[in-house]
């Protein structure tokens, strides 16, 4: 095996051996291989073709020598691989850069030979330029000595005086060129003029010497160079000054579109020229519309003029855009102000107090005098100016304040808020500015009070006033006037002065106006029903619905846990709260009207425990119905609201759903006794009319409840029944009211139980009829909202007989007169169902099931399509694959080209064990053959062997 | 009590005589005799307790305060349960007495008799005090079983249908009959097959004299007639529950109607003679004959339920009661079909109960009632779906309608005519009547053209008014309700009518719905459903600008 393995080495070694025998043989005789090979004819199917790089198709298939390529590798394996593994044991190496080294084929007389030609010649080199000055020094040791610098010789310089005086950039050795560098010292007139001049041109004089010296061979000798941070810090000088530069080119840029923008803002305030500008606008665009021709023999300057006053224009409109703020800003912005407005308030509650903390050192005249006197003997001088600073924020604020309402009502758009309070602000700012800008700015502070004031400071000041002092007197002066007035004024509600506002301005104010300055701005959430009931008592609607307003403010829900579960319990009290108000007679419909937007925001904070609460609520309507009695007073009204929060379109509603469903048993099952009955029943269609209407769904109790209704008319009779219109007395017939006031819906929310007129009323004609008249008027509401549904007519036609025996009845009775409306209501009905019947479309494909679609495949032919090319769509997987393929066949090169590098190491491996054990073998057997060459002489008898023994 | 009053620790005569008779019977006869004398007067002061006599021995006082009285007529209840206990007793002993019973001899047959005459008076007595309007309800029940357990003293072959036939009709007409008197009965006298056949027989006539009027009730008391009716009701009820048992029990531990205990002692042993002599059929008492009681079972079924009295709940709950457990025990079921046929026209669940009992006679008994159907489509109106017994109602509805054999143009007016209800009905009433027309047509795939839209719209060619199924064009129609109810306010109904898009006539893709799903439901159970539901999301209507005022 070993010997095997040997062999095989040994020819491996022949192969690849660089012993020169071995190539040079390879030379001369090529193997059969090399030169020898077969061409195909015919391209076989399943072989892959090598190509040449793009040659001719003849050319397509090329010989590849295999063994030269081989042999290629083997030799750059010797290179590389060789070399390092030679090399393997040591540590670093030594370059021999001696001139003729490495070359092997020179002997050492012909390297020594070479090498001095070299030497001459750069020795004769260095002389070029040397001037011969008769000294034959042919190496020329002054070599400098005809340069001068500073009018001194350059010999006269000692090496640090010579780089510590000149300072030349590096290039200086092209220098040598340009002239300078043999100026001699004679060719001058004067020393002086010489000097002149060569400090001049010292820079090239010096290059003309630095140049020689670059050529020289001790470099480091007198080489002035600049260090590395001299060069930096020179370029960081010059850095700096280009950047002052530019930043004082940027200033006087901005100063100047300051100024620009000053004026421009200056002109746009001004409203006849934005009026002007818009209608140079719209007369542009007429013109533009009319006469394209003209316009385009505009010059360009006007052209241009144009275009920048619209860019104007338009840069105007969008100043002052502000960020949308959040909800939660929103919220702690609207608290905090009526938390600020609070403090003013009880500050201004407790008037005198604060006058006297008012700093008195800030007051001038007369009445400074008073004050600090006072306060000397009073010594309470402590935190005025705290507060007076206070006050003058809430005095900005409270400008503000006034949108504080249309803000945060939900609908409201922001935008409004926000830009509201910006103007505000920057009223205030002029405020402070100065005096001049306070009177124009009179739409806020009203311009008579102003003016009044002014006078009374006028008569009262002494000695120069500042605009900053009188500002302050003025409010100083509000204070004067009694607490609430003085609020009044200063949140800016006074009676006359909402007139000059917007009109929705107006509106607000005059809200505010109504209510008393005793409901604070900040109010705690009420946590039992005393206590809110206690709050709310005494105050008129439009109070209430502030107070509600503030609580909901003050308190907001997005703002921390607490809140909300404060909220959530003031929910519940503020639902009791409105069904109480229902219960009273006369209902104070006007108030629940402001109570209900509150409640709906509310309910929009809080939805899911205002489910909550609505599903107790709803519950014990249930027990209710459960005993067979009509729904309650408060019940109805309570229905009203929920139908009125939530939203109709969720068809699985937590409040709703059952809430219908509960209307509708209502409808069906209890019992109709008697009117009031009949009117509440009424009122509960109404309510799920207004549901059905919205959410476009259909409730059959509500038409059957009609119809049964309706089936119970009987005029003309005296019977008990609820419908049964008595036979009218002629007599009193003049005296009772006319049949427009009665209204059903209002009756049953303006009953009360224990009453026993208004039982009487309940049972009235008049009340009769105007409940059928009702009935008619939601039959046909419904089939209005019920058109599109295709069984309308089925629904209907019962009703529709119902409707039309009741007005045949009631108009051949007494009271055909009152009840003219109802026949013509009983015909379109029937003639609304009939159209109805006829238009109804077919069933379809309603009820089909759609089948599924069975997915398509198109076939897609490529016109010249190439087997290998990748046609994948997706490029990025395509790219995926390709990269993945080429990772595997560098893969796989990486791995081949390892395996033949060990396979070349163990050849070289093998070849040095061989030729140790060669050498051994040598070595032994030259000892051998010593041995028994001794050994033969000895038997030879010392004679080496030289004698011939003749024993023949 | 009455000692005490008389200040003396003297015994009162009755109680000893009491004590003597209960200690030795045959010796102490006589007292037997002073004691019925006494009962009866007892029944007589009670029954006349307006004018109360005072006692010979004194048990009553002068004394007329109610208090006292109250005392008093304790006092007499007690006297009277004692002295029928130990009468009964005694009578009883005799009976069991061989010596007496065997004995020819003269003076033992004068003893019989003058026994026989005792017991008699006795009897009579018992009657007088239960049917007295005077005598205190307890002290008349306890009467009423003194007179049923007086029916084993009577010698003889015949049953003595007499006394029971008084107790029933007394029971009937009287307004005594309580629960527990009802148990009492059913669980200790009509568990004897003798007075079960007895009673059988007697309120057939019973209910055949309230027919005619002979029976004792005032003529123009419809309540007392009611009334009536209703007791013999409950007690048919009884009966019919144990000759039920007797009839068909098969479960072992239940003994055969021949092995059937008796009450009156002569009968059984008479019985006991048969068996051991000629052992033919005739020996057997027809009390014991199973096709005589079930003779007398359908008799007396007949007639109660020809009674054109019959209140409602009264006639539902026998309604009820035929298909399962009259009908198998008559002899000629097929003699209902004309009562039946009556009741089918009554509006409701009365209706449809006797359509079950038709149904249950044309499927096993041979009848031929060709409108069966016609009646039932009628039936469905939009009222039964609020009824309070709609789950029964529906339930046998779908029972009808399970059979395949309907023709298609019957079933799709039922469609119809259910799809009709559905928009009229509150919700669960809708979803019931969706689950009907659904499996209506998965049973009958060729209604499912009533799903596909043919025609051109317009005028629904189904009359609704129509009383003939077969007549009312329904085939011809579409279910455009269904389309309707997608936009029904109750969510459930508006996912419900998805179930119908789908491919109805491929059966195997899909299985009927369970009727119980909805079938018990009513509002209250769906508004509580929903109104517990867990909260999810709540949607708050958006505030809108113009809005106009809440009220």
């Amino acid at each position: 095996m070993a010997k095997k393995r040997q062999g095989q080495a040994k020819r491996l070694g022949r192969l690849y051996g660089n012993s020169g025998a071995g190539s040079s043989r390879k030379h001369t005789k090529p193997s059969p291989f090399e030169y020898k090979s077969a061409t195909p004819r015919f391209d076989v199917l399943g072989k892959t073709k090598r190509k040449s790089g793009g040659g001719a198709r003849g050319k397509a298939t090329t010989r590849v020598n295999v063994l030269a390529k081989r042999d290629e590798g083997v030799k750059r394996r010797e290179k590389s691989l060789l070399v390092e593994y030679n090399r393997r044991h040591t540590a670093n190496t030594f370059v021999d850069r001696r001139f003729g080294e490495d070359d092997e084929t020179l002997n050492e007389e012909d390297r020594a030979i070479l090498r001095f030609q070299r030497e001459r010649v750069r020795q004769a080199k260095r002389n070029r330029y040397a001037l011969d000055d008769g000294e034959d020094d042919e190496y020329g040791g002054r070599a400098g000595g005809g340069l001068t610098h500073g009018g001194r010789d350059l010999d006269d310089f000692d090496d640090s005086e010579l780089r510590g005086e000149l300072d030349s950039d590096g290039d200086g050795g092209a220098g040598g060129d340009d002239g300078f560098g043999f100026v001699q010292k004679g060719s001058y007139k004067t020393d002086k003029e010489f000097e002149s001049m060569m400090t001049e041109f010292q820079f090239g004089n010096d290059g003309g010497g630095d140049g020689e010296g670059g050529s020289d061979d001790e470099e480091g000798q007198g080489k002035p160079r600049k260090t590395k941070k001299e060069v930096m810090q020179e370029l960081i000088a010059k850095s700096k000054y280009y950047k002052g530069l530019r930043a004082k080119e940027k200033d006087e840029d901005e100063t100047l579109r300051n100024q620009l923008d000053d004026t421009f803002k200056e002109i746009m305030r001004d409203e006849e020229t934005v009026a002007k500008m818009a209608r140079l606008r719209r007369q542009r665009k007429l013109e533009g519309g009319v006469g394209h021709g003209r316009q385009d023999r505009k010059t360009e300057i006007e052209a241009g003029y144009d275009k920048i006053t619209e860019d104007l224009v338009f840069e105007f409109r969008q100043s002052g855009a502000q960020a949308q703020p959040t909800r939660e800003e929103m919220a702690r912005r609207a608290k905090q102000r009526l938390e600020e407005m609070e403090k003013e308030r009880l500050q201004i509650v407790e008037g005198k107090e604060e006058l006297e903390d008012e700093d008195p050192d800030k007051v001038g005249g007369f009445r400074g005098r008073r004050l600090r006197a006072r306060a000397a003997e009073e010594e309470g001088v402590t935190g005025g100016t705290f507060k007076e600073k206070l006050r003058r924020k809430n005095a900005s604020l409270e400008q503000t304040g006034d949108d504080l309402g249309d803000d945060f009502d939900l609908s409201d758009d922001e935008d409004a808020g926000g830009d509201s309070e910006q103007s505000g602000s920057s009223y205030y700012s002029e405020d402070s500015d100065g005096e001049g800008t306070e009177e124009s700015s009179g739409a806020d502070e009203g311009g008579e009070l102003s003016e009044g004031l002014e006078e009374e400071e006028e008569a009262e000041e002494e000695g120069a006033a500042e605009a900053d002092e009188r500002e302050k007197k003025r409010r100083r002066r509000d204070l004067n006037v009694t607490g609430e007035e003085a609020f009044l004024r200063r949140a800016g509600i006074q009676p006359g002065e909402g007139k000059q506002r917007g009109g929705e301005e107006a509106e607000e104010l005059a809200t505010t106006a109504q209510l008393d300055s005793s409901v604070p701005f900040v109010i705690e959430t009420p946590t039992t029903y005393a206590d809110f009931s206690e709050l709310m008592t005494g105050r008129d609607p439009a109070q209430q619905a502030e107070i509600l307003r503030r609580i909901r403010i003050s308190n907001p829900v997005s703002l921390g846990q607490q809140n909300r579960k404060r909220a959530q319990a003031f929910y519940g009290i503020l639902l009791q709260f409105f069904s109480n108000r229902c219960r009273e007679t006369p209902l104070p419909r006007e108030a629940l009207d402001l109570i209900v937007p509150e409640v709906h925001t509310l309910t929009a904070e809080v939805p899911l425990y205002a489910a909550t609460v609505a599903r107790a609520r709803l519950d014990q309507m249930h027990r209710r119905l459960l005993r067979g009695e009509w729904p309650t007073k408060q019940m109805l009204g309570t229905l009203e609201l929920f139908a009125e929060l939530f939203d109709p379109l969720q068809p699985r509603h937590p409040v709703l759903t059952p809430m219908t469903l509960l209307i509708s048993k209502w409808l069906l099952f209890t019992p109709v006794r008697s009117g009031l009955d009949l009117a509440k029943g009424l009122y509960l269609v109404k309510i799920a009319k207004k549901y059905t209407c919205q959410s476009g769904t259909v409730v059959p109790e509500s038409l059957r409840f009609l119809t049964s209704v309706l089936g119970g008319v009987r005029a003309d009779s005296s019977d008990g029944g609820v419908l049964c219109v008595q036979p009218r007395a002629k007599k009193r017939a003049k005296k009772r009211p006319a049949k427009g006031d009665v209204s059903v819906t209002k009756m049953v929310m303006e009953c009360d139980a224990a009453d026993a007129v208004q039982a009487e009323a309940f049972d009235s004609a008049e009340f009769k009829l105007a409940s059928i008249e009702l009935a008619f008027e939601l039959a046909e509401g419904l089939l209005g909202a019920h058109r599109k549904v295709p069984s309308a007519p089925e629904l209907f036609q019962p009703l529709g007989s119902a409707m039309a025996a009741a007005a045949e009845g009631v108009s051949t009775s007494s009271w055909a007169k009152e009840a003219g409306s109802l026949s013509p209501a009983a015909q379109r009905m029937e003639a609304a169902i009939l159209d109805l019947t006829l238009s109804r479309r077919s069933l379809g494909a309603t009820f089909k099931e759609q089948a599924k679609q069975v997915k398509q495949y198109n076939p897609r032919f490529e016109e010249d399509y190439v087997a290998g090319k990748d046609y994948d769509v997706d490029r990025d997987r395509s790219d995926r694959k390709r990269l993945r393929r080429d990772l595997k066949r560098e893969k796989r090169g990486a791995m081949r080209e390892l395996r033949k590098d060990n396979k070349f190491l163990a050849t070289v491996k093998n070849r040095e064990r061989d030729q140790t054990k060669e050498d051994l073998q040598k070595k032994y057997n030259k000892q051998f053959h010593f041995l028994e060459q001794q050994q033969s002489d000895m038997r030879s008898g010392g004679q080496k062997g030289m004698i011939k023994l003749r024993r023949k | 009590m009455g000692a005490s009053d008389k200040g003396s620790a003297i015994e009162p005569r009755w109680e000893a005589a009491k004590r003597a008779l209960l200690q030795d019977p045959l010796k102490n006869a006589n007292e037997c005799a002073y004691l019925v004398s006494h009962l009866s007067s007892l029944v007589d002061e009670i029954s006349t307790r307006t004018k109360p006599r005072p006692d010979d021995d004194g048990a009553n006082k002068a004394s007329k305060s109610s208090d006292v009285d109250l005392e008093d007529e304790k006092d007499a209840r007690k006297r009277v349960v004692h002295i029928v206990h130990a009468v009964q007793k005694y009578f009883e002993h005799l009976q069991t007495e061989e010596s007496i019973r065997s004995s020819e001899s003269a003076a033992s047959r004068k003893f019989r008799e003058w026994t026989k005459e005792q017991i008699k008076s006795y009897q009579s007595c018992l009657r007088r005090c239960c049917a007295s309007r005077a005598t205190p309800a307890g002290l008349r029940a306890e009467t009423i079983f003194a007179v049923l357990d007086s029916i084993k003293l009577e010698a003889g072959k015949r049953f003595n249908a007499e006394s029971l036939d008084f107790v029933l009709r007394l029971v009937c007409c009287g307004d005594q009959l309580s629960g527990l008197l009802l148990e009492i009965l059913t669980e200790e006298y009509f568990v004897f097959a003798d007075v079960a056949y007895y009673g059988l027989k007697s309120l057939a006539r019973l209910s055949e004299d309230v027919k005619s009027g002979k029976a004792e009730i005032p003529e123009n008391d419809q309540s007392a007639r009611e009334n009536a009716v209703c007791n013999a009701f409950d007690l048919l009820c009884a009966l019919t529950k144990t000759v039920g048992g007797f009839l068909n029990g098969g479960e072992a531990s239940e003994m055969p109607l021949a092995e059937r205990p008796c009450l009156s002692r002569r009968v059984a042993e008479a019985e006991e003679a048969g068996v051991g002599g000629a052992g033919a059929n005739a020996a057997t008492p027809i009390f014991l004959q199973e096709k005589a009681m079930r003779g007398r079972f359908t008799q007396a079924w007949l007639s109660f339920l020809r009674l054109d009295c019959l209140p409602g709940n009264v006639l539902r709950k026998s309604l009820t009661m035929l298909p399962d457990r009259v009908i198998p025990l008559m002899t000629t079921p097929i003699l209902l079909s004309d009562i039946l046929t009556n009741a089918v026209g009554h509006k409701g669940l009365v209706g449809i109960l006797a359509l079950h009992g038709l149904f249950v006679l044309v499927v096993s008994h041979d009848l031929e009632y060709p409108n069966f159907y016609r009646q039932l489509y009628n039936m469905l109106t939009a009222g039964t779906l609020l009824t309070k017994y709609r789950a029964r109602f529906y339930r046998l509805v779908d029972t009808f309608l399970s059979t395949p054999l309907i023709p298609a143009y019957v079933v799709a007016a039922f469609v119809k005519r259910f799809a009709r209800l559905a928009l009229q009905a509150p919700p669960h009433g809708a979803l019931l009547c969706m689950t009907f027309i659904f499996n209506l047509i998965r049973r009958h795939p060729s209604c499912s053209i009533l799903l596909e839209g043919r025609g051109s719209g317009g005028t629904d060619p189904y009359d609704s008014l129509e009383a003939d199924p077969a007549q009312a064009r329904a085939l011809d129609s579409s279910l455009w309700e269904l389309e309707t109810l997608r936009s029904h306010y109750h969510h459930e109904v508006q996912r419900f009518v998805q179930v119908f898009k789908r491919d109805m006539t491929r059966r195997n893709k899909y299985t009927e719905i369970d009727l119980e799903k909805f079938v018990e439901r009513s509002y209250d159970e769906t508004f509580v459903q929903e109104n517990t539901k867990r909260l999810k999301l709540c949607g708050v209507r958006l505030p809108q600008k113009d809005r106009k005022t809440l009220f």
